[in-house]
């Protein structure tokens, strides 16, 4: 069963509901108690001197419904707001509100964001792979961050400084690359690094040692081993949180040569 | 050129046979000795002003914005149209409803400035449309205001959206303004024929029966509703101070209030805004 917010007078505080062939008039004169009314004469009279806004949304119960109606009129009676668009905006707020309330990882600005930062990273040079390990890192930054309620242009401007820290972050790991790729891993290294390599699933280092003991991109990889690209993005992005090192720092002789022997170990 | 509206054409085009149902009404009453009881049943009727019950935060709206807007001035407000296309979109808006508010408005011969009110002889009015009575003096819109005797929305339709009654048995019930007495008349000739009333009536006697919970005469008012037509806001004494109490309550209470205390803040606006605009606020007895 589903309960219609069917319109709203915001300006007169009162709200018209229909549960099926039910109808009712919930109001702030009333404290909101929805009080049934005859259909069509109650509804008629209801609209004979009404700003009448068709809402038409509907809702679980009757409670979201009211509830609903009642934030509705509350807002614009706080911002004199009372037009047929504006309630339709304070709606659309509210609904939103609710939406990222419930699911705090607002998906379609994710993504939107996602394109924006690929946009970034390619500009300053980035390769396809780069950018996407960077979007990665960068999203998974701002999930740590606890930011991710914030919306819209909130969001970007976060997003952009979360992607400039990443990326400089990992600017810095890549010119330290040369000195790392002559660099042999300490034994203290070896021995945390070995461990968290015993810890990864086998398909995972699989892919990883194949990628870091070579120059191909993930898509070569991917055809390689018989797995997708996103296979092996994924592969490689499960490995740099759970080693909690750079792309570019693990794409190293001395670091390929450990996978090799970790494989070797568990196979 | 007649100048009058639609709708009254419409009531006057009918007034003859109202004279002639007021006529043996008179003729039966006098008939069995109740000529006193009709007279001071028209006296005080002419008395009446006309009343429209609003919730507060529409009063203060009302007070605020200056006019009581029907649908069609809300609508034609908020987009610009006229005529047939101003039609439509109210339609529109009211979806499955907006043909027999179209049907009401046609068989009536409403325009777009007709506005709903009812007859008023001192209460608080008809409060399911709202706790604030604003009452109006009918000299705005005399001699051209049109009356029905009871609710003409629920006599145009049943339930089940048929008409519960034909449009001369509705139209019977029509009335310009000048027959409203021989009207009520005609509709309470049972009460004024109560053998067990005295032969004389007194204000709260009739408007026992006149305002009573079941009972409606309609007034149409014709042409604009404004603010500077208001006679007085009638609140009824017990919901004057139940808001009292909320607003008392409301302060200095932390954290967000409960549903109840949302209508104090329309309450403290209504009472400011009756008083910037010298709007008296009168306390009606329950």
């Amino acid at each position: 069963m589903s309960y219609e917010l069917w319109a709203i007078d915001a300006g007169a505080g009162e709200a018209i509901l229909r549960e099926e062939d039910r109808w009712y008039l919930t109001a702030m004169d009333r404290e909101w108690k929805p009080v049934e009314l005859e259909s069509p004469q109650g509804i008629v009279e209801w609209s004979l001197s009404r700003h009448v806004v068709r809402i038409g949304r509907e809702f679980e119960t009757r409670d979201e419904a009211v509830t609903v109606a009642r934030q509705v009129c509350l807002a614009a009676w706080g911002s004199g707001s009372f037009s047929s668009e504006e309630i339709q905006r304070l709606l659309a707020d509210l609904q939103e509100r609710e939406v990222r309330r419930r699911d705090p990882v607002h998906w379609s600005e994710i993504n939107r964001a996602a394109l924006i930062l690929d946009g970034y990273f390619q500009e300053l040079g980035c390769s396809k792979e780069e950018s996407l390990q960077l979007i990665l890192l960068t999203l998974v930054r701002l999930w740590q961050s606890k930011e991710w309620t914030k919306s819209g242009r909130e969001l970007n401007l976060f997003l952009q400084k979360l992607a400039r820290a990443v990326y400089l972050d990992t600017r810095d790991h890549s010119e330290r690359q040369p000195q790392a790729i002559n660099q042999k891993l300490s034994d203290s290294d070896r021995e945390r690094l070995g461990r968290a390599l015993e810890r990864l699933p086998f398909e995972v280092l699989g892919i990883l040692t194949s990628w870091v003991n070579s120059s191909y991109s993930d898509e070569e990889i991917a055809v390689i081993l018989h797995v997708s690209p996103e296979s092996v993005r994924r592969a490689i992005h499960i490995a740099v949180e759970a080693l909690g090192r750079s792309a570019g720092q693990l794409r190293t002789p001395s670091f390929a040569e450990l996978c090799k022997e970790i494989v070797r170990a568990r196979s | 050129m007649s100048t009058a509206p639609s709708a009254y054409e419409r009531a006057a085009a009918g007034r003859h046979a109202i004279l002639a149902r007021f006529e043996r009404c008179r003729e039966r009453l006098e008939r069995n000795g109740r000529s006193c009881a009709l007279r001071s049943f028209q006296a005080v009727l002419a008395r009446r002003t006309a009343a429209i019950n609003m919730p507060i935060p529409k009063l203060v709206r009302f007070i605020e914005e200056g006019g009581y807007l029907s649908i069609y001035e809300f609508v034609a407000q908020e987009t610009g149209l006229t005529g047939e296309e101003l039609v439509r979109a109210v339609s529109d808006r009211l979806k499955e409803f907006g043909p027999v508010r179209l049907k009401l408005d046609r068989l009536f011969g409403f325009q777009h400035d007709s506005h709903y009110a009812s007859l008023n002889l001192g209460g608080a009015g008809t409060r399911r449309y709202g706790c604030c009575c604003v009452v109006f003096n009918l000299r705005h819109w005399a001699p051209l205001y049109t009356c029905y005797a009871g609710d003409s929305v629920r006599a145009c339709c049943h339930a089940d959206k048929t008409p519960a009654l034909t449009e001369e048995e509705i139209l019977a019930e029509f009335a310009i303004g000048e027959d409203l007495e021989r009207l009520a008349t005609v509709r309470w000739e049972p009460s004024l024929q109560d053998l067990t009333q005295g032969p004389y009536f007194g204000p709260s006697e009739i408007r026992h029966i006149i305002e009573a919970a079941d009972s409606l005469l309609e007034i149409h008012l014709h042409g604009p509703v404004t603010r500077d037509r208001i006679e007085e806001v009638r609140l009824t004494r017990a919901d004057y101070h139940h808001l009292r109490d909320l607003e008392r309550r409301a302060e200095g209470r932390p954290g967000p209030l409960p549903w109840e205390f949302d209508n104090v803040e329309p309450f403290r606006k209504m009472l400011e805004s009756l008083d910037r605009f010298e709007v008296p606020l009168v306390l009606a007895e329950d």
